[in-house]
């Protein structure tokens, strides 16, 4: 048992550690970009590094940032992870954040701060599974492909937010597509005042290990895993493909959905149509992170830590474009890829190996 | 059973990870005068090179710099999710004023301004106000009732139309003014309006091929980085002799935009350098106040300018008098445009 579980702890651990020697080979080269673009490379290095983690507010600030990207990374991971190809993260956040913004200025439960931040969030979960499960439905009844419904499905969600920002959850006063802002007593706590460090942030790091002890140490897991490389095998061995699928696809939205209500709870405080493209970036969070959720956890703090950095070198003197961040984050997705590439070969040569003596033996 | 490797399936959701990643912004108290060059932050939500709103945003500001020798720092791309944080930082680093260059900015400005009293913040283009906050309201439907009369005057076909980047309050502030303009002139004028995209260049486009299409002949637009793809479709319906189409700009002087200036005729400029610099300085001489700053006609921040290279040609001499009579009765009152 414990040998299986330092097993699994092993293959986390590689994964963070190779996620961690990309990252530090594309920065290394892209800082020798900018200073052959004529910016000083270690002037701009300290820079983005005291932008991150200078001080306790920019610490803070990258965790801020880095919260729901881990949620939508979960999101993705989980759902790669058991052949779900759920490309919806961005609706399902945008729902959430819906969801959370009509329980916390429209229908307060008794005004209860402590019970309309939980029912908020939890809205908010519910919400992005449900629109989830739109997607599942349509493929496994209508046989509508989930890549393309998700997708579709993230400009329903759009203009669904935009109408309802400019119906009923509009903001008094203003003929702008925009929510009332949140009273402060609904806002998440903080747990060190005066920063971003809200308990949204400690929320969403629980929720990673769960998920992660879920997958490699439940029965649940296992199936799902099982349904994600092979459902033809998952239906020999009597496992039920359909009620996993549907599932996976829910706890995947509701991880999406959490996200964009603890945003708005936590960081936003109101909301208008234009939330950041976290359900996006969330793919390339959870790919970086190898899909295992303990990788998702660096990989989301690291594009929090690159962003907010980003933005402290485009305030400097250098200004450096704040686009340079998402170069380095594309970079990194293609070396990534690259890498999984080749590692898939490899595997494929392996197993031509052990399969040809076999076919030559057999009479 | 491998673990570990990514499957070949998740090929096409990297690439368009990928993709994505690639493409894809003390109220009431009199503060002290500030000594020394005042440091100003402009924010905005799009891109600094849109041609629109945008860009005369920045150009604004750089005049600012140039007038006041202020210190200047300009980001794009903020999301208002991102600017609370940006906001603070700035505040942090002692920054005199900062710009948030849309409505958008609003909530967040006031959330910062609760808490740093020595910054001052100003929000341009929305029309209600937070404390701690200076909104600079522009009102663009008066330019927009003069373009309208224009467009009355020129249309061939009796129909006109209107594109906006999105039904935000000062985009359909532009379409009453201009409807009500070319109903001054023409009661059975048709005046069409449709809301597509500020930065998708290729929607606006084929909503101003449709429009062409319907037979409209005079199109106003406010989309500021997808005009572009507007002037393209003018500039192609009259190079197959569909036309004469004529185009109006707005926010910042289209008039000689390269695809169609010659089909031009007119563009509504809202003049955010005076806008600004008048905040500059209030701030810089510490009479900055809070609250809501009507930018209209009246105090030439939201003004009609026409192209020079088209009046006598496009522009008869009886057009430029109407749209001067409307300025003359819009800035004493005669004409109000129904909110």
């Amino acid at each position: 048992m414990f040998k299986r579980f330092f097993g699994n702890i092993w293959s986390a651990a590689i994964a963070v550690a190779l996620a961690a020697l990309v990252c530090g080979v594309v920065l290394a080269l892209a800082i020798g970009a900018a200073a052959l673009l004529g910016y000083p490379p270690i002037r701009l290095a300290d820079l983005w590094l005291r932008g991150a983690a200078g001080s306790w507010y920019a610490l803070s600030s990258s965790c801020a940032d880095a919260c729901p990207l881990l949620l939508t990374g979960l999101a993705a991971g989980v759902a790669f992870r058991a052949g779900v190809l759920n490309i919806g993260a961005q609706g399902q956040f945008l729902l959430g954040a819906l969801t959370a913004v009509a329980l916390t200025t429209r229908m307060m439960i008794f005004h209860q701060p402590a019970l309309v931040i939980p029912t908020a969030l939890l809205g908010g979960a519910v919400a992005g599974g449900l629109w989830g499960l739109v997607a599942q439905y349509l493929e496994r009844y209508r046989s509508v492909p989930v890549v393309l419904s998700t997708i579709l499905l993230n400009f329903v969600a759009l203009y669904l937010a935009q109408a309802a920002l400019q119906g009923p959850l509009q903001a008094l006063g203003t003929a702008a597509a925009q929510s009332p802002e949140i009273a402060g007593k609904y806002w998440l706590p903080l747990f060190v005042p005066y920063t971003d460090f809200h308990i949204g942030i400690i929320l969403a790091l629980v929720l990673a290990v769960l998920l992660w002890v879920v997958q490699q140490r439940s029965i649940f897991g296992f199936e799902a895993r099982v349904v994600g490389l092979n459902p033809g095998t998952a239906r020999a061995m009597k496992m039920p493909v359909t009620a996993r699928q549907f599932q996976i696809m829910f706890i995947s939205g509701a991880c999406a959905g959490l996200g964009g209500a603890i945003q708005l709870l936590g960081q936003v405080h109101f909301m208008t149509a234009h939330m950041g493209n976290y359900g996006y970036a969330g793919i390339a969070v959870a790919l970086l992170g190898r899909l295992n959720p303990l990788g998702i956890i660096i990989s989301s703090l690291f594009f929090g830590f690159l962003d907010t950095g980003a933005y402290r070198v485009e305030e400097s003197s250098l200004a450096l474009p704040h686009n340079m961040a998402n170069v380095i984050k594309a970079l990194i997705i293609l070396v990534m890829l690259v890498l999984a590439g080749l590692s898939l070969r490899k595997s494929r040569r392996a197993d031509r190996r052990v399969t040809a003596p076999a076919q030559e033996s057999a009479p | 059973m491998k673990k570990s490797s990514l499957r070949p399936v998740y090929g096409p959701a990297a690439m368009l990870a990928f993709c994505m990643l690639m493409f894809s912004g003390a109220a009431g108290i009199r503060a002290a005068a500030i000594k020394g060059p005042l440091r100003i932050a402009f924010i905005c939500s799009g891109s600094v090179t849109d041609g629109g709103w945008n860009q005369e945003g920045k150009n604004a500001i750089l005049m600012v710099k140039k007038k006041l020798h202020a210190h200047i720092s300009i980001l794009e791309h903020i999301s208002p999710v991102r600017a609370v944080d940006v906001m603070r930082s700035y505040a942090m680093r002692g920054y005199n004023l900062i710009i948030g260059h849309g409505y958008e900015f609003l909530i967040p400005a006031a959330q910062v301004a609760a808490t740093a009293h020595e910054t001052k913040f100003a929000v341009s283009g929305a029309d209600t106000t937070k404390p701690g906050v200076l909104t600079l309201n522009f009102d663009l439907a008066q330019p927009s009732y003069q373009l309208g009369i224009l467009a009355a005057m020129l249309s061939k076909t009796g129909k006109i139309g209107f594109i906006g980047g999105e039904a935000i309050p000062s985009v359909v502030a532009c379409y009453r003014g201009f409807a009500a303009g070319a109903k001054s002139v023409n009661r059975t004028i048709k005046v069409a309006a449709a809301y597509t995209s500020w930065d998708q260049p290729a929607l606006s486009k084929s909503q101003a091929q449709a429009f062409i299409q319907q037979g409209i002949d005079v199109i106003y637009q406010n989309v500021d980085a997808a005009s572009r793809g507007v002037f393209e479709a003018v500039a192609q319906a009259n190079t197959l002799g569909h036309g004469p189409v004529y185009v109006f700009g707005s926010n910042s002087n289209q008039n000689n935009n390269r695809t169609c200036a010659s089909y031009t005729p007119a563009s509504a400029v809202i003049r955010l350098d005076r806008a600004f610099l008048r905040v500059a300085v209030q701030v810089k001489r510490g009479t900055f106040k809070p609250g809501v700053a009507p930018e209209n006609l009246q105090n030439g921040v939201c003004v009609v300018v026409l192209n020079p290279k088209l009046i006598g040609s496009v522009i008869t001499p009886t057009m430029q008098k109407a749209v001067a009579r409307a300025r003359q009765e819009l800035l004493t009152g005669k004409i109000h445009i129904a909110p």
